[in-house]
């Protein structure tokens, strides 16, 4: 950080605070829910609380870092992302050069045209360039079983893992005039909605849920949880529109874009884990699933917020 | 061997004595057999490494870092009057079972 940015402690103070409250909450709610132990809805409550207390530490590392620090974190997520999505992903020995290309060339260069500040770059290299790279190199090897399945996969995986994710640190490029060296509430903000929108999705789905969205792809998930989660995240980013460069009417919608495309990823996310016949990606942290797990909303909510702010707000 | 395991050590052996070209579970050399000939108390535990076929296919010289699985299956034993082939053939439907558990889990 330049400058000590106070409206950015007092956002992150908030979110700790509120975390230790919902934390102290749970844990004085364990001798009515959980007496024996064996309560999976206390287990799962205590497992996302840790698993937000994780998060607050990779954030605030990324807030005390700057810029580069925060490219690097995400690089570092990118890559575990990566590794649990092709884990699940059938491809064949002919993929493997192409494979070792995305991990070790393609996701290191799309993290450092960020540090570099080669926006244009950052946009097209993935989409574009790795586009023709993947089934190219694929096509070398000379192995056509499955072709067009794989290379569709490897592709994928590269947009969701790293060309979607990378769209948090992006933000930290953006020149918004009179938000200059602030951009870093920007991501915290869209961090910050996207994941209040799943709690309070989950939150209000437990407490008055009752009709299933979808029974096929996440019997968990209610139509009353979507509405009151979106509804009290969108009022919430409406509140916390002095954090950003937003009008509060602004923040308003612009949090229920983030609600929206934070559900609609989840959503794509858990069919992909329905059609490998998974539940979780990962086993990164044991009983919460891995990072692409606790990504899944994120993946589209950020290229969406990113390009919002680039159309209404750039310079 | 027999020595290591007089000594109570456990031994970690890799019964097809290569690494498979196809993905496939190859076909196990003969001997886990000698050493449940000369022991007939010695547990043998499948162990199914998942993955290690596509995170360093043979002939190639990066590793990819995908997440590999270890899969723990019951001990077998060499049955009496159990002729080698049979061993063999039990050893390896052993280990295979444990990567179709692996792949209805995944």
């Amino acid at each position: 950080m330049m400058t000590t940015d106070i409206e950015l402690l007092i956002l992150m103070g908030g979110i700790v605070l509120i975390l230790a409250i919902a934390h102290g909450i749970s844990r004085g709610l364990r001798s009515k829910l959980n007496p024996t132990g064996h309560s999976t809805f206390y287990e799962n409550l205590m497992a996302r609380i840790y698993a937000w207390w994780a998060m607050i530490i990779v954030v605030g590392a990324a807030l005390l870092l700057g810029k580069i620090g925060t490219v690097i974190i995400f690089a570092a997520i990118s890559f575990q992302a990566l590794r649990e999505f092709l884990t699940i992903t059938p491809t064949r020995g002919g993929d493997h050069r192409a494979l070792c290309w995305s991990f070790f060339f393609i996701l290191p260069a799309q993290y450092l045209a960020l540090a570099l500040e080669l926006e244009v770059m950052s946009w097209i290299f993935i989409p574009v360039y790795a586009f023709m790279f993947i089934p190219i190199r694929a096509a070398l090897a000379e192995d056509t079983t499955d072709f067009l399945g794989r290379a569709a996969r490897t592709q994928w995986g590269l947009m969701l893992c790293v060309y979607f994710v990378s769209h948090g640190p992006a933000l930290l490029l953006i020149e918004i005039p009179d938000y200059e060296g602030e951009n870093m509430k920007l991501l915290l903000f869209m961090i910050l909605i996207v994941q209040l929108s799943d709690v309070l999705q989950y939150v209000w789905g437990k407490s008055i849920g009752k009709t299933p969205i979808s029974e096929k792809l996440s019997p968990n998930k209610t139509v009353e949880g979507l509405i009151g989660g979106i509804a009290t995240t969108s009022l919430i980013g409406t509140l916390l529109w002095w954090a950003t460069p937003f009008s509060p009417l602004a923040a308003g919608i612009i949090s229920l874009v983030l609600c929206i495309m934070g559900f609609l990823g989840g959503l794509v996310m858990s069919a992909i884990k329905r059609d490998r016949g998974i539940k979780d990606f990962g086993t990164l942290i044991p009983g919460h699933g891995g990072v692409m797990d606790r990504i899944d909303s994120l993946c589209l909510a950020a290229p969406v917020f990113y390009r919002i702010v680039i159309f209404y707000y750039a310079a | 061997m027999e020595q290591a395991l007089a000594e109570g050590a456990s031994l970690i052996i890799f019964p097809e004595g290569t690494r498979s070209l196809s993905g496939e579970i190859g076909e196990f050399k003969s001997g886990i057999h000698h050493l449940a000939s000369a022991n007939k108390e010695l547990p043998f535990v499948p162990i199914y490494l998942e993955n290690l076929f596509r995170i360093l296919p043979k002939g190639e010289r990066f590793p990819l870092p995908l997440v590999a699985m270890l899969y723990f299956g019951e001990p077998i034993y060499l049955k009496e009057h159990e002729t080698r082939d049979d061993f063999l053939e039990r050893a390896r439907n052993a280990l295979a079972n444990l990567s179709t558990n692996e792949s209805k889990n995944a």
